[in-house]
This record gives structure tokens, C-alpha cells and sequence, in this order.
């Protein structure tokens, strides 16, 4: 959703000013009436960590077990309600889908956020993770989507987040 | 831009004006916030398979022969693009030409393209795409670059969007 597209009520100059009006400007600026907002990453926003991965017209296909990944450019704050990832599996192998994160500072282990394996189907869908994950200081966030068939075909995904 | 300082500051007994009232509206609605330009660098894009081999080097990409390179365009959904903008020289060689593309990503639907141009001139140009698109719920965009030629030298590119 977006924002407002016209005021509520133009205040004239000898008008009292609701006081529904004064609370609501109070919440827009805090935050907490913005609606989540989707980003979309498209296959072209991605990078594969094995060599095998082809970057076709809008989706990365695969010769066997190979990652891409994507990194998640928000603000340290920004609450990452839900992703949507968009695929393939054609029927074989599995497809892992993750959100990642890592500290840069003290170079810590990789961490998985949230996950899910695709295991079954076919045909073109998409899967959501929900990982309500907040954004932290001194933290890298990324997507990655682990292939593992020549028949995987990977599309890209949709970030919904707020509190931008 | 967002002012950098109040307009004015609300003593704890005074009556607040009007005109500041319908300002803060304005300004959260987002009517008095300017386009802003929005840099991909060369980094950002990365080699589409099936052309020739191409070389990112420090801030241009160089090419072995016809090939295309894209970057995705991460933008949120609702935001209006009003131009972009494609840095580059043909070097001599034949034009490059520029794409803007999308696919729908919950249908899987096929490749669209959104608008396209072909370069001219010689010598470092801008180059640019000047169309109204609105970046539209669960579908990706990318820019597109076709170099055709291995003289072509491609820098990046500023997409200009508002809401």
C-alpha cells in the first residue's frame, strides 16, 4: 500500500485542528501505520557462489548442485516480514531457500535465518518464508536459493518489509 | 528534499499554525518530495549467458564480441520510474542498444519488454530511456545491455523514480 495520496483535512487559518488529525501525524511519523512494502529481486540481482549456474532471460537454471545469492540492502531496523520466492523444481532434486545472515564485525559463523526445502512439484509457483526477522547492527543479510537439479529453474524473489 | 531543520518550533502554550498543520500533511503524503536518482554502477550488473565473454573491470564493463549484461532493478513496489539514464561509448563500433525488462514473478510469466533504445554518437554519451513505469506488485525489473560490438564500453547507469 502506499502512502496517503491527499491530505486529510486542510486546516485553515481560523479552524481548530482535530485532534484525530494530530494523532495520526503522530503515528505516520513513527512508523507504525507505514505498510509493509515489497521489493522485488529479480534473477538479473543475484550471483551464483558455484560456477555452474546460468543467468538466462529473467531466471537462473542449473547443471547440478549450485547456489545463487542476493544480498538484502536495507537499513539495520528494517523488519522483514515475509519473502516470496519464485521457481521451478521440474520435478526432481530439492530446492533450498534461505535467508542468511553474518556478522561482519566479529566475523562470526554464517547463520540460517529461516529456511525451507522444496522437495516436491512441478510446474512454475512460489514458496514464502515468514521469517519476522529485524535487520541488526553490524550484520550482512542475504537470500540464497541452493539448487541441486538440472531441472531447478530459480525466477527471483519478493521481500515485504516495513519500518523502513 | 526533506528539510534539513523545523520550520518553526511550538512553545508549550502557543497555538500551533494551520499552515504547518497542512504541511506536515503534504510532506508524509510524500506530494512535496522530489524524483531522486537512483546509481546502478558497473558492479551491479553480471553477464547473461549464451553471448560472448565480457570483462568488468574498474567502474566500465568491456566485451569479446555481442553479449548482453543485466542488473536488477531493486526498487519497491509502487514506485514510479520516470527515466533511465545508460552511461557508455560505442568506441567505433556498432551502437549498443538498452532494455528495460520484466517477468511476473508469482504466474511465471514470459519476459516482457518495457521499453528500449538504441544508442547514438561517439564518444563517452548518456543515453536515456525517458518512459513512466510504475513498478507493479510481484513482478521483477532489470535493465538490459546488449553490447554489440568489441569496441563497446559500458560504465552504468542512474535510474531517476518517484513515488
Amino acid at each position: 500500500m502506499a502512502l496517503p495520496t491527499s491530505r486529510d483535512i486542510t486546516v485553515s487559518p481560523v479552524s481548530s485542528v482535530p485532534s484525530a488529525l494530530a494523532n495520526k501525524l503522530q503515528d505516520m511519523i513513527i512508523g507504525a501505520k507505514f505498510p509493509s512494502t515489497d521489493f522485488p529481486f529479480p534473477a538479473g540481482a543475484w550471483r551464483q557462489q558455484a560456477a555452474a549456474g546460468i543467468l538466462g532471460d529473467g531466471q537462473w537454471t542449473f547443471s547440478g548442485f549450485d547456489v545463487v545469492d542476493t544480498g538484502c540492502r536495507f537499513m539495520v531496523g528494517t523488519l522483514i516480514s515475509s519473502i516470496k520466492f519464485a521457481y521451478n523444481r521440474g520435478n526432481a532434486g530439492t530446492i533450498n531457500l534461505r535467508l542468511k545472515k553474518r556478522n561482519l564485525v566479529t566475523g562470526a559463523a554464517v547463520v540460517v535465518v529461516s529456511s525451507v526445502a522444496i522437495v516436491a512439484g512441478t510446474g512454475w509457483t512460489t514458496s514464502v518464508l515468514a521469517p519476522a526477522y529485524t535487520t541488526e547492527a553490524d550484520f550482512a543479510v542475504w537470500l540464497e536459493a541452493d539448487c541441486s537439479n538440472a531441472a531447478n529453474i530459480f525466477g527471483g524473489a519478493i521481500v515485504t518489509a516495513s519500518r523502513l | 528534499m526533506l528539510p534539513g531543520s523545523r520550520d518553526h518550533t511550538a512553545a508549550a502554550a502557543a497555538a500551533v499554525r494551520a499552515n504547518m498543520w497542512n504541511k506536515l500533511q503534504d510532506m508524509i503524503i510524500g506530494g512535496k518530495l522530489p524524483s531522486l536518482d537512483y546509481p546502478f554502477a558497473a558492479g551491479d550488473f553480471t553477464l547473461r549467458a549464451g553471448g560472448a565473454a565480457a570483462l568488468l573491470g574498474d567502474g566500465q564493463w568491456t566485451f569479446s564480441g555481442v553479449t548482453s549484461i543485466e542488473c536488477g532493478l531493486l526498487l519497491p513496489v509502487g514506485m514510479r520510474i520516470q527515466s533511465v539514464r545508460f552511461g557508455g561509448n560505442r568506441n567505433g563500433g556498432v551502437q549498443m542498444s538498452f532494455e528495460i525488462r520484466k517477468r511476473e514473478l508469482v504466474a511465471g510469466s514470459a519476459v516482457v519488454q518495457v521499453a528500449t533504445l538504441t544508442g547514438v554518437g561517439s564518444g563517452w554519451l548518456v543515453m536515456t530511456i525517458t518512459q513512466n513505469i510504475r513498478i507493479e506488485a510481484n513482478t521483477a525489473y532489470w535493465l538490459q545491455v546488449n553490447a554489440n560490438d568489441v569496441a563497446n564500453i559500458f560504465g552504468g547507469a542512474i535510474v531517476t523514480a518517484d513515488r
